[in-house]
């Protein structure tokens, strides 16, 4: 049975860049006079032109300065706006931690921070754009969320409840387009998802990963292993119950991330399970290596994130 | 707002310092030269009516805010605090103890008067700018009598961040005039002379070529920074950045101008000694 989830057409479904679901996220809850949002030089990359147009007085330009930025946001929340700060996540968590720590987690103030170009997706600009790091730095920070959205249609919802969450979130959104395959519906934090049903195996993703481990799924059923798949999507904080349940019913569970292994959503799901219910865990990521320059599809299967790599890689822990 | 006669005023300062030092030695720890070299520079913030607040009413809508972007200096503001009636003078005792709320660096609202979390250098200068932008927002762009300042205080050792240029272009491309920055240039870091560690050249030429208002004063003279602050006030169309020029623990003889006091300790016998000279233990 298809899950009430997902568009009934979801393999095929069209086409579209998550950062193009923040844009409608911002337009949205800019109805909010509290809400500015801060860009770092990248507000056409990053596709947040649709808000500038609807609220200029509340868009702010902040040039290519990304610790200042930080600091700015944090003194417009400490007066009570709602600061969204728009950049590329080698940036802005990459280049300016140290402001969003003392400026913004340790007052825990309201601002959200929008990383993009995660990932080894972001093709080919290489290396320095690409962040595999990000999910990990903004972990640790106390009192931080971490949302990973799997398509434009949940980057949108997932900035709705952003905005009505109180303290600092950070959302991640990758380049490329990919399958708009979910349907709308309210985006809950710390609220994982049952995508499919399987006994055999659960597979964790997050971002675009998800509708790649939900084709995987299909293979691997062909291949008589029956795998639940969870988006993760609230990687802080986790999903406890839903991602505890499947463990104990599957037994064995693979996370799927375009980040490193060490410390991403993986991470956050294996240390979640050792302390609670230990089973096996595979995380399939990056592996302590940087991307190349080149074009994302060619870039994922030198990695392994392409779906016949993530076949073979799951068969051969199994 | 305390009021208090020009007489009154000037005994602030010294008074100021001798809580300071008595801070940094129950505490063991903190930090001793640039809170010493700036008590005039708060002082005439606080008590020469140059800020509004309510102490009984910390977060008071129309305050002024004062942002410690040097927030090693927080034991001289913390005195200033009680002194202003934020909060009982005996809880200065406390400083630096597990649970209190006067940390070892100011920490955002954690006591009454404190606006931002700074330590790290260069951070509060931002802060300080997004507040000025946001105030302006709330107030409309042209200035009115009611719209609040903000009062950033920062150290010259500071200006090797990076980040406090960054801070600069945003504060002046966003014609900031709700915003005065106080420069406390007492020439000294952790651990050396500035002079030694960069070539600063002439800081009020690097200032204006930014686009600051660049004015200067005497920084341990209660009459010089009043007299830049209302000229800083009467900036139109940007920011205003006051150099002040002061002496690293001012006040007490074998601390001033010594990179050595910047964060130590005084011996028992070194606190009885500074304490005489600023005036004595009860000293007025």
């Amino acid at each position: 049975m298809e899950s009430e989830y997902l568009k009934p057409d979801w393999r095929t479904a069209e086409k579209r860049a998550i950062r193009d679901g923040l844009a409608e996220g911002l337009v949205k809850i800019g109805g909010e006079e509290r809400v500015v949002v801060l860009s770092g030089d990248l507000a056409g990359s990053m596709r947040i032109g649709k808000f500038e147009e609807a609220y200029p007085e509340r868009f702010f330009e902040m040039g290519v300065a990304e610790q200042n930025m930080v600091g700015v946001a944090g003194g417009m929340a400490s007066e009570g706006l709602i600061p969204w700060i728009v950049s590329y996540a080698v940036f802005s968590p990459g280049r300016n931690w140290e402001q969003i720590r003392v400026s913004v987690a340790i007052s825990h103030l309201n601002v959200k921070i929008i990383g993009g170009h995660g990932g080894v997706a972001t093709g080919k600009n290489g290396p320095t754009h690409q962040a595999t790091e990000d999910l990990v730095l903004m972990r640790v920070l106390p009192g931080m969320t971490v949302l990973v959205p799997a398509d434009a249609t949940q980057c949108e919802a997932a900035i709705v409840a952003a905005n009505q969450h109180e303290g600092p979130v950070y959302i991640r959104t990758v380049r490329p387009e990919t399958p708009d395959f979910t349907k709308k519906q309210e985006f809950e934090i710390g609220k994982a998802l049952v995508y499919r049903e399987g006994k055999d195996l659960t597979i964790c993703a997050s971002g675009i990963q998800v509708w790649d481990a939900l084709m995987v799924a299909e293979t691997m059923a062909k291949k008589g292993k029956e795998c639940e798949v969870i988006n993760v999507a609230s990687v802080k904080p986790i999903d406890r119950v839903t991602i505890e349940k499947s463990a104990r019913k599957t037994g064995k569970v693979v996370t799927i991330e375009d980040h490193q292994v060490e410390g991403g959503m993986g991470s956050a799901v294996a240390e979640m399970l050792a302390e609670n219910c230990p089973v096996p865990v595979k995380r399939i990521g990056i592996n302590n290596e940087f991307g190349e320059s080149g074009e994302w599809r060619e870039g994922y299967q030198q990695v392994g994130l392409d779906q016949a790599s993530l076949v073979k890689k799951i068969r051969t822990w199994l | 707002m305390v009021m208090l006669t020009a007489q009154e005023i000037e005994k602030i300062p010294d008074q100021l310092r001798r809580e300071v030092l008595k801070m940094v030695k129950r505490a063991g720890a903190g930090h001793v030269a640039g809170p010493l070299s700036s008590a005039e520079i708060l002082t005439q913030l606080f008590f020469g009516e140059e800020v509004k607040y309510k102490p009984e009413e910390p977060w008071w809508e129309e305050r002024d805010r004062v942002v410690l972007s040097a927030g090693h200096y927080c034991p001289i503001l913390y005195a200033t605090l009680a002194r202003a009636g934020y909060f009982k003078q005996e809880e200065l005792t406390t400083f630096m103890q597990l649970g209190s709320r006067l940390p070892g660096h100011p920490e955002y609202r954690k006591a009454p008067g404190i606006e931002a979390t700074t330590g790290s250098l260069g951070q509060g200068v931002s802060v300080a700018v997004g507040m000025a932008i946001a105030l302006k927002l709330k107030y409309g762009e042209r200035a009115r009598a009611n719209t609040p300042r903000v009062y950033c205080i920062m150290s010259d050792g500071e200006l090797q961040e990076g980040q406090v240029w960054e801070a600069f272009n945003t504060a002046v491309r966003r014609q900031l005039d709700n915003l005065i920055l106080i420069l406390d240039r007492n020439h000294i870091q952790i651990e050396r002379y500035i002079s030694e560690v960069v070539q600063m050249g002439e800081i009020e030429g690097r200032l204006e070529a930014f686009g600051l208002n660049t004015l200067k004063c005497d920084g341990n003279d209660l009459k010089s920074i009043k007299k830049a602050l209302a000229l800083s006030k009467e900036t139109k169309g940007g920011p205003a950045i006051i150099v002040a020029e002061t002496v690293a623990g001012k006040g007490v003889s074998f601390m001033e101008g010594k990179p050595d006091w910047h964060d130590r300790v005084p011996t028992d016998k070194e606190l009885e000694k500074a304490l005489t000279e600023l005036g004595g233990e009860d000293g007025e």
